[in-house]
């Protein structure tokens, strides 16, 4: 088990609001799966978001396995670590669901058929393959939600952090993503998954962090 | 300070977009530009965050002088290189212009910042525009935020799966940038439809004309301040004619 | 006197699924009414059909016809018949595009040249029934999800159609407000007005005189009513 993302006195504050981020020092590691809990507010999407670099902090160091991120860019960083965001429109570019999917496929280096077979069995997988020619806003939530995820999760990255995964989704959708964490967490994934409520993925966490109005509450291994 | 009417803001703007047109004096547009400064300042309109918005037009603005300067080299050279001409006083001071030309019609723009949308809507249709097109602008104008965002989610979606703009090739660029642009586009197209829809389940044009829950009047002092500043105009351009 | 009567009707987005098959419902005036069914089961399309948004705006394949208070709708524009029957959809930040609450709460009834004064009036009292009376001057995109549906609603509310029908008016909308709704549909059925209430789960269905059941494209009163 090794290092994977380091964040050292990281401090952050929102220009409008009076919510920061106090001189976070925190470290995950690679094949574990971290829980980040904590009520509304607490911080914890907006430290997820300065990891990726889509928010900056003011001060302190990230480390990326052992690169300073301060000189890597969000795309050399979206290319170490998934992110998928809480809310699901925010991933989506593409004009059909099946071309959201493929399009990662093919990121990955899949043909183009091939990309676009394996977007239908995924989309089967979730009973979504009628919906494969949609575009997204037309969607349910729980659909936007597998959607986003599937479309990150195909990426086939070393390390996720996911925000809410499991937010409205039904029984069945919510049976096949966990399904599908277990096997990326048994495959040495790492995943950092944001939630809170924090007993839906108690099967699947090595570590539970606790957030409050900023700083680390608590920090415990499982 | 009592804020005046919108249509009176209407007309000083127009006064103030025509000189910044039709004077060519640098001194004579440079006291219009202080003058308007003032005048949005008295008003209160927030100068200083349209400042900030512009910062990057500036140095537009100051690459036009330079290139004034060099292609069209006009009166003492001030900075040369060789036999080029990279400044020159006659192109300083077209730039100049060209400054405080753009300057004052952004200015004079920033004076509607001082309404509400639906302030400004209820005085372009107490000058008689159609109401269906007042709202239209409107809602065209609630929207763009919404739109902006949308495109910056977009980038950052894209990033997300791994794709660096700066190290494709142009091809691939191109499809990059439908991805970014296309479901805005056609998101902005949905949410008309969708926008349209409410619109009419809420009996909008079901009659000719509409009422609206507060109605513009002139105010003496609006009267005034308009009939001021037309003489101002005419005084400046009267000026402009017989003097330079 | 009947308010709403759906005639015979057939409709499918395109040729080969029948959403709605041979339908017919009659809503009495002054009565409030319920369409329960599992989602994707056409509630929304058959909600469409009564206002008229489903053929003039959403193509489709449909026959069949619609009269509000005796008098066939076919030919009459939406906002022609909007202050008699209208809609509020189920997506709350979609029907929302003014830049205030109490602009977007006072777009209907300017619509219907009402004078100024009554208009706040109105507005005001919507607003203040729907707890939104200190949001008068908040950007509609500042509100939470639960208020942008509130306000989707008062905004319909100030138009003071005699026929109302809800896309689900509770979803996404938690108890507290939802207790709201109660009380204030209570309220439109004891001014009169006529009812149709759409909505998977059964949330409305006590304040409801008829409870219909839509499956498969069929529309039948349920048998617990």
């Amino acid at each position: 088990m090794k290092r994977y993302i380091t964040l050292e006195n990281i401090e952050f504050k929102y220009s409008k609001t009076d919510f920061r981020i106090n001189n976070i020092t925190l470290f995950f590691n690679d094949t574990q799966t971290s829980v980040i809990t904590g009520s509304n507010g607490s911080g914890k999407t907006t430290l997820a978001k300065i990891i990726m670099g889509i928010l900056k902090a003011d001060s302190g160091n990230i480390f990326i396995q052992e690169n300073n991120a301060a000189s890597m860019s969000l795309p050399d960083r979206a290319g170490q670590i998934g992110f998928c965001f809480q809310n699901p429109e925010k991933q989506f570019f593409s004009l059909s669901v099946i071309e959201e999917l493929a399009f990662s496929l093919r990121q990955r280096g899949c043909g183009s058929d091939d990309a676009l077979s394996n977007a239908q069995e995924l989309l089967a997988r979730f009973s979504m393959q009628n919906k494969a020619d949609e575009f997204h806003r037309n969607l349910s939530g729980g659909e936007k939600k597998v959607l986003s995820l599937l479309s990150m999760l195909s990426l086939d990255l070393p390390y996720y952090i996911m925000d809410e995964p499991a937010a409205g989704l039904d029984t069945h959708c919510r049976k096949e993503i966990n399904i599908m964490l277990s096997a990326l967490k048994n495959k040495g994934t790492g995943l950092c998954i944001i939630t809170h409520e924090k007993d839906s993925f108690k099967f699947l966490a090595d570590r539970f962090i606790t957030m409050k109005n900023g700083s680390i509450l608590n920090d415990e291994n499982t | 300070m009592k804020t005046p009417d919108p249509r009176c803001i209407l007309l000083i703007s127009a006064c103030i977009s025509t000189l910044a047109v039709f004077i060519d004096t640098v001194w004579l547009l440079a006291c219009i530009f202080i003058f308007t400064a003032l005048l949005g300042i008295v008003l209160g309109v927030n100068l200083l965050s349209l400042l900030h918005k512009t910062r990057k037009l500036l140095s537009v603005i100051f690459f036009i002088a330079i290139m004034e300067s060099v292609f069209n080299p006009n009166g003492i050279v001030i900075i040369h290189l060789g036999r080029i001409s990279l400044l020159t006083e006659g192109g300083l001071l077209k730039g100049t212009a060209a400054f405080l030309r753009m300057g004052l019609v952004l200015v004079s723009a920033v004076f509607f910042t001082l309404f509400t949308n639906r302030v400004m809507i209820q005085g372009l249709i107490q000058l008689r525009i159609p109401y269906e097109f007042a709202f239209m602008a409107s809602v065209a104008l609630r929207f763009l935020p919404v739109f902006t965002e949308e495109f910056q989610d977009n980038i950052t979606a894209i990033q997300l799966r791994g794709v660096n703009f700066n190290k494709i090739d142009f091809k691939e660029k191109i499809r990059m940038y439908r991805c970014v642009l296309l479901p805005v586009i056609y998101g902005a197209i949905d949410r008309a439809q969708k926008l349209s829809i409410a619109m009419e389940l809420r009996a909008f044009r079901a009659y000719s004309n509409r009422t609206s829950r507060f109605v513009l009047k002139f105010s003496f002092s609006d009267y005034l301040f308009m009939f001021i500043m037309i003489l101002i105009t005419a005084g400046i351009f009267l000026f402009d004619y017989l003097f330079l | 006197m009947t308010a709403l009567k759906l005639h015979d009707i057939c409709f499918s987005y395109n040729s080969e699924n029948k959403v709605l098959d041979h339908v017919c419902m009659e809503l009495k005036e002054g009565s409030a009414s319920a369409i329960h069914g599992p989602s994707g089961a056409g509630k929304s399309t058959l909600g469409m059909i009564a206002c008229g948004l489903i053929p003039k705006i959403v193509p489709g394949f449909f026959t069949g016809s619609v009269e509000v208070f005796s008098t066939d709708i076919a030919d009459k524009k939406i906002h022609q018949t909007a202050s008699l029957i209208s809609m509020v959809l189920q997506d709350g930040v979609n029907q929302l595009f003014s830049t205030s609450v109490i602009d977007e709460a006072a777009f209907a009834p300017e619509n219907l040249c009402i004078n100024p004064k009554e208009i706040n009036r109105r507005a005001e009292t919507v607003l203040d029934s729907t707890g939104l009376a200190a949001y008068l001057q908040t950007h509609p995109a500042m509100l939470s999800g639960g208020q942008q549906k509130l306000l989707a609603l008062a905004s319909i509310l100030t138009l003071a159609p005699k026929i109302l029908i809800l896309d689900e008016p509770a979803a996404g909308v938690d108890e507290q407000r939802v207790a709201f709704l109660k009380e204030i549909f209570l309220k439109l059925k004891n001014k009169g007005k006529t009812l149709l209430i759409i909505e998977h789960s059964q949330v409305f269905s006590d304040l409801c005189d008829t409870v219909y059941e839509l499956k498969n494209g069929n529309l039948n009163i349920a048998d617990n009513a």
